[in-house]
């Protein structure tokens, strides 16, 4: 620093210690809480004294109730969801990028759009389009009747994807922020690279495996742990989209224990499921932290 | 877009295509189908539907309730954004200085990233029980302290506490590396002319942070919205008396558990254009203001 | 020989096999309630060999009817489903179910309790589906906590609910009654035993533009007195528990008292054992005792599937009739047998004194006492949501935000708002 300010960075750090305990304690509670038994807890309420039942709530956690399984789901969907949304991204952003047609300005209009309102605000029709996703070739069938003329009885496809990997992945997938990403990411690729490619007689799609796709392993590779945790971390959609135990994500689940009526609840295990889905995710971005945080800032230069 | 380098349409449409079947079928479509039925009054077994013009919005637009909860949506997304984005910067300022906490700091202001907004309700409203919790003892002594299940004021306290918690890593990652980025000369240039620290933050930091504020305030007011959800079901249920019914959880509760496909509908289409009308404004009163030039 | 008699057991195998399917029932219950029905469900699989029942619990019965309707628009809906009382004439009016007793010309309807059937009948009599896990509502105490205050029998009327409840803060128990002011509770229950309508056509019996009435008088007082009681000190809602629920600060001790359903018997049994004392709920003096609602949920049949599968699922309804299944039903969850064969059967059988069927006998003397036609159940339209605006309106008075006079007039304009659009939904709709 430039001037001596021993006073301001005895402030600063005092902001910092207390930013840190903000974060930190409600962790800490969560961490002690799960130590302790359900009978401890009743006998003392809340207490920061560490307990030594945390081996029985996982034991409890992992035979008694549906989070293991559900956990899995979100590592399912969680990667079905990141790897379809980079997939799509880079197809799009790429022929955004370097594809003349007249149509390209509207494509990326058209994605970036997306990003203005989540799915959380249409909940109640986009459950209604996923209850059915052959929606809209009935209704063009439909219009008119023309369908029904031709072929005696309107036309009715039913395709419900409720309760399915697909169903729960492919709406959070319908959001354009990676696609601006990528485009800004490949907007800084020198231009020369891609006609160097066509002077080698590369055609588009080479150009892409070859070339584009290699340089940009870094970007994508954190993009898609970020968009990983991204989904892990969603609730509403999960919970709308899947209503049996086998198909809800973690954090869902997580929210149900909360539901167990008939007695106090029992906050050591709700801790100790906390743990469990919140885990995987935090073990990602305290390894990967540089990586997203580099990725991150990328898009907003 | 001066990087067009290959000219088959037919690809260009090919490589376009996945990702607007997709934006189609989940994003237009919905918005399409949720304008067709705020328009029509839709049974909920699809056993008819009849189109009654804007006698929906009438309602909808004549209920106190719905006033209520626009009001308290609005409020919401300003002070949940305002707070936390207010919150990253201090930590944000903080953490740009070479402290020896700097680095941990950096790396733990990044965790709640990985919670669910869903878990930290449910971490939250057992810290803040009112009789279980960590200010229980206070209850104790004087009964009536901290009741955020009957009194408002303590709920939003306590939406507010867990939104801020875990809206700080998105926030204070782009605004540090915003600092981060302002040269060091002008730094000291501004010290040379005997700018205080307090006026350098004023004169320099604030003003060249431009696009990274107006970036964060403009994705937080979104995320506040969308992130209350997880946090109202798991700590509040819309309560106490509606207080935290905010308009993205009453369109949940209205089309799904009380099977107003109409209603539900009809408030959809107005939340969305609130949200448009909400981010146009930004863009025309906060990018105005932006410096952009580095 | 041998070869034919292969053969006829082959014939036979593929005729019944021509008759057996696999059916869905979606039910919505959790907990007690959600094991007795896959009990029942496993028993009906162990019973017989030709059908196949599948049971899914949906975590709700909001959940389950909210997750029915999408799967009936998209044509995928389960033969039977379980849906709670306030759903009633939504489904009624929807098309997509069928009326139980034209499903099973040859079932016996007429044994169902008429407090049971009353509810899920149209007002001629039809009865459009199966009642299943029936519930009314009753009083609740705990003997040991009463004993303290020197209490020794429950409270028949309010006042003397409210007399018991200062002793027992006198004695020292910090809540001495505990409800979460449910309209189920607050409202229908006790407009129905007390002989009043909450809405005019008797509640909706007579047609869909029935109106909201309770906003005057019994009710208004009696939600105004609980309010009185709340910070006398006398009543805590959930909120002011330390279990936030009253089902669960009632199972724990900290509340001596509560008014529940017969559905809250299961844990509050398990929990407190013989501690628990249950009697028919409390009147106001001066008013007759008419009928408590039966509560819980019925099963319907819904339309749009093969022949075999209505097999199945007649076979399925008839097991869940069977007196037995009804009484072991009864005895693992506390709701009531809702036949009069199954409840004079429990009473034949040696198990009748024992405490865990002392629901049945109360719940069904509760349901069983004279009636009217405002007794006979709720059939207005989006009856879910008025719930929820009666909680929200009530619960911004229990928290001082307006009074309860306020909250009751704008719960009641805002209910009838509800009324016409549901009047204007099901236009040229005929209520049957």
């Amino acid at each position: 620093m430039i001037e001596n300010t021993r006073s301001i960075d005895r402030v600063a750090t005092a902001i910092l210690i207390a930013g840190l305990a903000f974060v930190l304690a409600p962790l800490a509670v969560v961490v002690i809480t799960a130590t302790q038994s359900y009978e401890d807890f009743l006998a003392r309420n809340f207490s920061l004294v560490p307990g030594t039942h945390f081996a029985g709530n996982f034991r409890e956690i992992w035979t008694r109730t549906d989070l293991p399984r559900q956990t899995l789901n979100s590592v399912i969907v969680g990667a079905i969801t990141a790897a379809g949304r980079i997939a799509l991204a880079v197809t799009t952003s790429y022929a955004v990028v370097y594809f003349a047609g007249r149509g390209r300005g509207l494509v990326y209009a058209a994605v970036v759009a997306s990003i203005m309102l989540p799915l959380e605000l249409m909940i109640i029709t986009a459950y209604q389009v996923t209850a059915n996703v052959a929606l809209p070739l009935d209704a063009v069938a439909n219009m008119g009747g023309w369908w029904g003329a031709l072929f005696g009885a309107p036309l009715d496809l039913q395709w419900n994807l409720l309760d399915t990997y697909a169903g729960i992945s492919v709406p959070m997938m319908a959001q354009g922020s990676c696609t601006l990403i990528l485009v800004q990411f490949f907007r800084t690729i020198p231009p020369q690279l891609a006609r160097a490619a066509i002077i080698d007689g590369a055609g588009p799609l080479r150009f892409l495996r070859d070339i584009l796709l290699p340089l940009s392993k870094g970007p994508l590779t954190a993009l898609g742990i970020y968009m990983f945790i991204s989904a892990w971390v969603q609730y509403m959609w999960p919970l709308v989209a899947a209503s049996s135990p086998a198909r809800t994500m973690a954090v869902v689940g997580l929210a149900r224990l909360q539901e167990d009526a008939e007695r106090i609840p029992d906050f050591p295990l709700q801790m100790t499921g906390a743990i469990l889905v919140t885990l995987p995710p935090l073990i990602l971005i305290a390894l990967f932290q540089r990586r997203i945080v580099r990725g991150l800032t990328l898009s907003e230069k | 877009m001066k990087q067009a380098i290959f000219r088959a349409r037919f690809l260009l449409w090919g490589l376009a295509a996945p990702q607007l079947i997709v934006l189609f079928l989940f994003f237009y479509l919905p918005i399409i189908l949720a304008f067709c039925w705020a328009f029509h009054l839709e049974q909920p077994f699809g056993g008819g539907s009849q189109f009654v013009g804007l006698a929906n919005f009438r309602r909808v637009l004549g209920s106190s309730e719905f006033w209520s909860s626009a009001g308290a949506t609005l409020l919401y997304m300003v002070l949940a954004s305002g707070t936390s984005v207010a919150a990253a910067l201090v930590l944000a300022l903080a953490a740009d200085r070479a402290l020896k906490v700097s680095p941990l700091a950096r790396n733990v202001f990044i965790w709640p990233k990985a919670v669910a907004s869903a878990s930290i309700g449910v971490i939250f409203v057992f810290i803040l029980n009112p009789f279980l919790g960590i200010l229980a003892p206070l209850n104790d002594l004087w009964p009536g302290f901290w009741n955020p299940r009957t009194n408002v004021l303590h709920t939003y306290i306590m939406l507010f506490a867990a939104n801020v918690w875990n809206a700080i890593p998105f926030s204070f990652i782009i605004l540090l590396a915003g600092l981060q980025a302002i040269p060091q000369e002008l730094h000291r240039a501004g010290a040379m002319d005997g700018a205080g620290p307090w006026r350098r933050l004023r004169d320099i930091q604030l003003p060249l942070l431009g696009p990274q504020l107006f970036v964060v305030i403009v994705l937080e007011v979104a995320d506040s919205l969308s992130g209350s959800f997880g946090l109202i079901d798991t700590m509040t249920q819309g309560g106490p008396g509606g207080a935290t019914n905010l308009l993205v959880y009453k369109i949940y509760s209205d089309g799904f558990k009380a099977y107003d496909l109409s209603g539900a509908a009809t408030q959809t289409v107005i939340l969305m254009a609130l949200v448009a009308c909400v981010t146009g404004v930004q863009y025309l009163f906060l990018e105005r203001k932006v410096n952009y030039d580095r | 020989m041998p070869k034919t008699s292969t053969l006829s057991a082959l014939a036979f195998m593929a005729a019944s096999a021509a008759h057996a399917a696999d059916i869905e029932f979606w039910y919505g219950n959790t907990g007690t309630g959600e094991e007795a029905i896959q009990a029942a469900c496993a028993a009906f699989n162990a019973a017989q060999d030709d059908h196949r029942a599948t049971c899914v619990g949906l975590g709700g019965y909001e959940t389950a009817m909210q997750k029915a309707i999408a799967a009936y628009r998209s044509g995928q809906h389960p033969a039977l489903i379980q849906f709670f009382d306030a759903g009633t004439l939504d489904l009624m009016l929807s098309g997509a179910v069928m009326p139980v007793q034209d499903f099973e010309p040859g079932a016996d309807w007429g044994d169902y309790i008429t407090g049971a059937r009353s509810y899920y009948e149209t007002s001629q009599g039809a009865l459009y589906s199966q009642p299943y896990n029936g519930s009314t509502l009753i009083f609740y105490g705990n003997r040991e906590l009463l004993a303290k205050a020197g209490i020794d029998a429950l409270p028949q009327t309010w006042e003397g609910v409210a007399e018991a409840a200062r002793a027992l803060k006198a004695a020292g128990v910090d809540c001495p009654f505990a409800t979460d002011a449910h309209p189920w509770r607050v409202l229908e229950q006790f407009s129905a035993r007390h002989g009043l309508s909450i809405a005019t056509e008797s509640n909706g019996y007579g047609g869909l533009d029935a109106e909201y009435t309770f906003n005057a008088g019994p009710v208004a007082q009696h939600l105004q007195n609980l309010a009185g009681w709340r910070e006398e000190g006398l009543v805590k809602l959930d909120a002011d528990t330390a279990a936030g629920k009253y089902t669960t600060a009632f199972n724990t001790g900290e509340c001596a008292m509560m008014e529940g359903s017969t559905g809250s018997y299961g844990a509050a049994f398990a929990a407190l054992g013989d501690k628990v004392e249950i009697a028919m709920a409390p009147m106001y003096e001066g008013y007759e005792r008419h009928n408590t609602l039966i509560g819980g949920a019925s099963i319907w049949v819904m339309k749009g599937h093969s022949e075999a599968e209505y097999d199945a699922a007649r076979a399925f309804l008839d097991f869940l009739r069977l007196d037995e299944q009804q009484i072991e039903f009864t005895r693992a969850t506390g709701y009531v047998p809702v036949t009069n064969s199954a409840l004079a059967a429990l009473e034949a059988s040696d198990r009748a004194g024992s405490l865990e069927f002392a629901t049945a006998r109360i719940g069904v003397d509760s349901l069983n006492q004279p009636g009217g036609a405002d007794s006979r159940g709720i059939r207005l339209g989006f009856y879910v949501q008025f719930r929820d605006i009666f909680m929200e309106e009530t619960q911004k008075a229990f928290t001082g935000g307006q009074s309860m006079q306020a909250a009751l007039d704008s719960a009641a304009d805002r209910g009838n708002a509800l009324l016409r659009r549901f009047e204007q939904t099901y236009q040229g709709a005929e209520l049957p």
